[in-house]
């Protein structure tokens, strides 16, 4: 016996559940198979969701959705081993729903709900193990000894393509694509939050840190305040642990140390940890993305993006779950599921804000991996803070305090500006 | 054919237990909750009597909404019928053995109890008698091997002192240990089944139950304190470092360490 579905959804992320709601909304038969065993249980992420996407897709979320606390503070860190200079952008009341903080487990098991209640049959603790192809179509998926026949198949994966990977329907990632992001979650009671980061109850904070989180490995550090709680993770190039000799474990334990966020943490314990992959080569390219009788979405597709200034993921996960669904529903009244009836997918995808974002970021991960933005740089900026605010009768102008400093770090003036104007174009 | 009751709890993962470090108190809503284990062998068991003997396999949780999880499980692992009675408190075995045993009446006949021999968090072991006395059955306790044959049963328990076998007409209370079986993990078409069943829900005052008060009320549970003794003893100076030395040496004689 074998069941059979309209849509088959692998894997019950933003991306998958999303896809899953407006499909099973429009009268679809629609399962949604997920490895963990409850919803959410194997999501990970910093912390932040911009709310753009649901505005659009889900208006009701701001009553609904499970959302700790708004971003009103904006801060960039950059860190040598004991010091800091930090930039902060608090935000003026119309940018305040901008943004959130949210646990993604939360998150997930209430869009989780809306799908199922849409009529989306989502089952947990189901891994998938291959799916099944018929003359080079996708015809439905496999887990152990069952399968599912299915007209249209979604690849929601996630970062980690184990998949994709395994059935050769990408080239297989290579370390220096993904990152190993480690998150640990603090309690801290609310009113301690408020006062040390300086927010109203409603209010939190979204900071990216630079430089001694990652030990100067290629990646960084971030922050955001939850209600009660404190997140804060680390997140570096795969790599470059082995590269550089440094342990992750490591790393996260330094991190923590730090002074600064000794002080921010004070008194509180950590209640939670997690590990997760983090794509970091950009998208995958269109012809891996849609193919016969399938579609890949969210961060399995590459739809992730890393500025440097801005981490994004669930809004392109939301929105390319809904194009998928949008393209299933047109090529399902026309009774098409092959590659040619999909491909629609490219062009709506290129019509949206995710290639044109991706396409605009498209530099990024380049400007990304120089490594002088992890090293040389911050510990540039905390010594020119620290050699202009010494005052001890010896004049120090900025020009020539900073060509000193230069000097002895061994940066080249026009080195500085070479990626400065990298920076300009990137980002 | 058997038709079996089984109880299972949404037990606290005791082994991820979260505790605020400064009251020692376990805070319940970070820590995981599964179906306890023993209950799951004892649902196993109750399945594998049924694929044997036909019957069928109705399973009860009284715990808080929260549960539905773990009876999802179970219709992926092949029960019957699910019930759920919420409650929102917790409640001692007296409480439970009540509602239990109300259950048992108003949806049975039934020819087995099974349940497990002791919680997975509060591990009093003492449900299953309390039911058994409630109903005035039999009890076989502890049971690592179970055989059921013309409305009777032969369990061996394996105990402390020894071996146990016993017989006993049905209906009778069963309660395993995690010797007796390895419970099935459900595939994806017993899972869609699940997912297509319906929990049924009943309240205590839907059984004819008025208010029961629980016996033994549980006034604070703390986690134990580990203190360590933290002594530091300064060797910054090398030449001090033979004084340290024996002082670390007296320390650990004094402790009875040496």
């Amino acid at each position: 016996m074998s069941e059979k579905f309209d849509v088959a959804i692998i894997g019950a992320g933003p991306s998958g559940l999303t896809a899953g709601y407006f499909l099973a909304k429009s009268g679809l038969d629609v399962v949604i198979l997920d490895k963990a065993s409850e919803l959410g249980a194997k999501n990970v992420y910093g912390g932040r969701i911009y709310s753009h996407v649901l505005k659009k897709y889900f208006p009701e979320y701001k009553d609904e959705a499970p959302i700790e606390r708004w971003v009103r503070k904006e801060q960039l860190y950059f860190m040598t081993r004991d010091s800091a200079v930090k930039v902060e952008f608090f935000a003026d009341k119309g940018f305040l729903e901008e943004s959130f903080t949210a646990y993604l487990t939360k998150f997930v098991k209430w869009l989780g709900e809306k799908a199922e209640n849409a009529g989306a049959l989502i089952a947990n603790g189901v891994r998938v193990d291959s799916l099944i192809i018929e003359n080079k179509k996708v015809k439905g998926v496999i887990a152990g000894e069952d399968k599912l026949i299915a007209d249209y198949v979604v690849i929601a994966e996630g970062a980690n393509t184990v998949l994709l990977d395994s059935l050769n329907l990408k080239p297989k990632t290579k370390p220096n694509e993904v990152a190993l992001g480690v998150k640990e979650v603090f309690r801290l009671d609310s009113e301690k939050i408020n006062e040390r980061f300086g927010v109203n109850d409603d209010e939190g904070v979204a900071a990216l840190l630079v430089g001694y989180p990652s030990l100067g490995a290629i990646g960084g550090g971030f922050l955001y305040t939850m209600k009660n709680e404190v997140a804060l993770g680390v997140v570096v190039r795969l790599d470059e642990p082995a590269r550089k000799r440094i342990k992750m474990y490591d790393i996260v334990e330094e991190f923590r140390m730090h002074p600064l966020l000794k002080r921010l943490l004070k008194d509180s314990y950590m209640i939670e940890y997690s590990a997760h992959f983090v794509v970091e080569r950009g998208k995958l390219p269109d012809r891996y993305l849609v193919g016969d009788g399938y579609l890949v979405i969210g961060a399995a597709a590459g739809f992730e993006l890393n500025t440097g200034l801005i981490v994004r993921g669930v809004d392109f996960a939301i929105e390319s779950g809904k194009i998928a669904a949008d393209t299933i529903l047109e090529a399902h009244s026309k009774g098409g599921s092959d590659r040619n009836a999909l491909s629609i997918y490219l062009k709506k995808l290129r019509n949206s804000f995710i290639y044109r974002e991706l396409e605009a970021f498209r530099k990024a991960p380049e400007f990304l991996s120089n490594e002088r933005i992890y090293t040389k740089y911050p510990e540039l900026l905390n010594d020119f803070f620290r050699e202009i605010l010494t005052v001890d009768g010896n004049p120090r102008r900025l020009y020539p305090t900073l060509r000193g400093i230069m000097k002895k770090k061994k940066i080249s003036l026009l080195g500085l500006i070479r990626d400065g104007l990298r920076a300009v174009r990137s980002i | 054919m058997v038709r079996t009751l089984v109880g299972i709890k949404y037990s606290l993962q005791v082994e991820n237990l979260s505790i605020d470090p400064k009251t020692r108190e376990i805070l319940l809503d970070e820590t995981p909750k599964k179906m306890g284990d023993m209950d799951k062998r004892a649902l196993e068991e109750a399945i594998r009597i049924k694929e044997k003997h036909g019957g069928e396999v109705v399973v009860l949780c009284i715990g808080p909404k929260e549960a539905n999880k773990i009876l999802l499980e179970a219709y992926a692992m092949g029960a019957d019928e699910a019930y759920l009675i919420p409650v929102e408190e917790f409640h001692d075995t007296g409480f439970i053995a009540n509602v239990f045993s109300k259950f048992y009446e108003s949806k049975g006949p039934f020819d087995l109890v099974m349940l497990g021999g002791a919680s997975t968090d509060s591990f009093s072991g003492t449900l299953g008698a309390r039911i058994a006395s409630l109903l005035n059955i039999p009890i076989i306790p502890f049971v690592s091997k179970l055989d059921v044959e013309n409305n009777e049963i032969t369990a061996e328990s394996a105990l402390d002192d020894g071996k146990y076998t016993y017989k006993s007409k049905m209906p009778v209370v069963v309660t395993v240990t995690l010797e007796i079986n390895e419970p099935r993990i459900p595939k994806l078409k017993d899972i869609l089944r699940a997912k297509r069943k319906k929990i049924n829900e009943l309240s205590v005052s839907d059984l004819g139950l008025g208010e029961i008060s629980d016996l033994v009320i549980t006034t604070d549970v703390k986690a134990y304190e580990e203190k360590r003794k933290q002594v530091i003893l300064d060797a910054s100076d090398p030449s001090k470092l033979d004084e340290v030395i024996d002082k670390l040496i007296n320390y650990l004689k004094e402790e009875g360490v040496l």
